[in-house]
């Protein structure tokens, strides 16, 4: 077996989120992010460390399921289950949060038609992402590539209630005249689509103390 | 002045006094309730009315008592409007607009999550804490934003389908426990030793107890009770706080207030405050008597109401308003 070389470059930290952190490292000389579930001092440790290791493994599967389907998604290096660690290839680019309101015209509309296709591809192989907002998705301006991070939530399931879950968190991260197209792109290349469609109504309507006959 | 709040939502009649002079801090001078006894058949909403109609005069009389003045001082009645048990409701209304009639004051219909929040905030001296509301009925993690010119208690993770109080009790109930509800399930807890793997489901801000029900409804011939309530105690908690985390990331609330009925749970807290210590955010909780349903809330939540001059129009009351559709004038 060769022997893989792996650098946490400086333990520097590039991120932070609510479970796991982010390190910039080196991976067979190929520039990589190092995602490191930590422990939690609140969990009693039986149950934080089989949390960690499943997210961590689960993660490392649903990666290497996006890929196939041609969505962008960080590329599969490593994953290190003792320290509960994924190796993944770098994203260049911004968040889209930060950007989606600056884009107009054309290629705004471009951007929203290939969100949903690429919600609606993951869906397909049977995905789930689990965190589907506009904070996990990375633009490269000069390319003009939509990139899909963060799968810690990300589960196995072609459940339709699910996938609409998905389109829910999607639909209030982004306005309602854009949810438009993102509908439309979704559309074109999930079979299903319409099916899914009436359960988000469904589920708008199920939450608590919502007027039922006045929900959107 | 002197503010009556009377709480009458589900299984508690409360009511407590807030007195403030002029300039000065509010105080809640008095805080009384009845509750009704949990039983194996849970709450049944007649009973609870009967319930509430043969105990109000007391809890009122020891009220005033407490608070050391007459009837006749109040200046005005809040009573929780919403959300709630219709019957419940349907009574706290009928015993404050009596009153405020009988006394000629003004009746402040009071949101009953906003109360809980404003008291937590008012005895913790919390100014823009991230809330985690958990109660029977109620699981949500709320922050104060701004929407237009009004604020409100925006919702950024909830239950999706039963509170954790509700699930509790129903673990009390299924296992047999003795008291049948959430107090038993903490009695039993710290008494198990292994833990059983239950299933653990955050998505994203929102959590989902069923299947954690479900779970242990078909465990229970195969595992210990106490082994049992240890498990579903830490699965249940665990996912509270780490959908309360994520929140907090994502807003960043100098401060975490707990606060409801299962807030009073000791286990809950260290928890919480663990998670807080590693985010470096200050924890606070109100004191007990103050998480379970009361009427003090009520009074002052009442008092900030009627300080600000904005008493909702609509008195009546709302099985099912949202606390996120509810203006905070104050």
């Amino acid at each position: 077996m060769k022997e893989r070389r792996i650098k946490t470059l400086v333990p520097r930290l590039v991120g932070k989120g609510a479970e796991a952190e982010l390190y910039l490292a080196e991976y067979d000389g190929e520039r990589a992010v190092c995602k490191r579930r930590v422990g939690k001092k609140y969990r009693i440790p039986e149950l934080d460390s089989l949390i960690r290791e499943e997210r961590t493994k689960r993660e490392a599967r649903i990666l290497v399921a996006v890929k196939e389907t041609g969505v962008n998604c960080p590329k599969l290096m490593g994953i290190n289950l003792y320290g509960k660690e994924i190796f993944m290839s770098f994203v260049p680019g911004v968040l889209l949060r930060e950007k989606l309101d600056l884009i107009k015209g054309k290629k705004l509309e471009k951007i929203l038609l290939k969100m949903g296709g690429d919600l609606a591809r993951i869906h397909s192989r049977g995905v789930v992402h689990g965190d589907s907002t506009t904070s996990n998705m990375m633009l490269d301006e000069k390319a003009f590539e939509l990139t899909w991070i963060d799968f810690g939530l990300s589960e196995f399931s072609s459940s339709i209630e699910e996938q609409a879950t998905d389109l829910l968190l999607l639909k209030k991260s982004v306005s309602p005249q854009q949810f438009v197209f993102v509908k439309k792109g979704y559309s074109q290349n999930n079979p299903i689509a319409k099916n899914i469609f009436a359960r988000l109504d469904e589920i708008e309507k199920r939450g608590r103390y919502v007027v039922r006959s006045m929900a959107r | 002045m002197h503010i009556l709040g009377i709480e009458s939502t589900a299984h508690t009649f409360g009511v407590g006094v807030v007195q403030r002079q002029l300039n000065e801090k509010a105080e809640i001078v008095s805080n009384q309730l009845a509750k009704f006894p949990s039983t194996q058949k849970g709450y049944i909403p007649r009973e609870l009315v009967e319930f509430h109609s043969n105990h109000f005069k007391e809890v009122l009389e020891k009220a005033l008592a407490e608070a050391g003045i007459s009837i006749q001082e109040i200046d005005a009645v809040a009573y929780s409007q919403s959300p709630g048990i219709g019957h419940c409701l349907h009574f706290g209304y009928i015993i404050s607009k009596t009153l405020s009639v009988f006394l000629g004051v003004p009746l402040i219909p009071v949101n009953h999550a906003i109360a809980h929040v404003e008291v937590g905030k008012f005895l913790c001296n919390a100014r823009d804490p991230l809330v985690v509301y958990v109660s029977g009925g109620n699981t949500q993690i709320l922050a104060r934003t701004k929407v237009g010119r009004n604020h409100y208690y925006k919702v950024y993770g909830e239950t999706l389908d039963i509170g954790i109080g509700n699930f509790l009790d129903q673990v009390g109930r299924s296992l047999n426990l003795n008291p049948p509800d959430a107090v038993g399930v903490l009695l039993n807890a710290p008494k198990g030793k292994k833990f059983i793997r239950l299933p653990y489901t955050v998505k994203g801000m929102n959590l989902a107890f069923s299947g954690l029900l479900t779970a242990i409804n078909r465990l229970k011939e195969k595992y210990g009770t106490k082994d049992l309530c240890y498990s579903a105690q830490e699965t249940a908690f665990s996912m509270l706080v780490e959908a309360t985390e994520r929140c907090l990331c994502h807003t960043r609330n100098p401060e975490v207030l707990l606060c409801g009925g299962n807030a009073r749970n000791k286990r809950l807290q260290e928890m919480m405050g663990f998670m807080c210590a590693e985010q470096e955010t200050r924890f606070c909780v109100a004191p007990d008597e103050y998480n379970g349903d009361n009427g003090g809330m009520i009074a002052l939540t009442g008092l900030l109401l009627y300080a600000c001059g904005k008493i909702p129009e609509k008195k009546e009351p709302d099985q099912k308003a949202r606390v996120d559709s509810q203006p905070i004038p104050f």
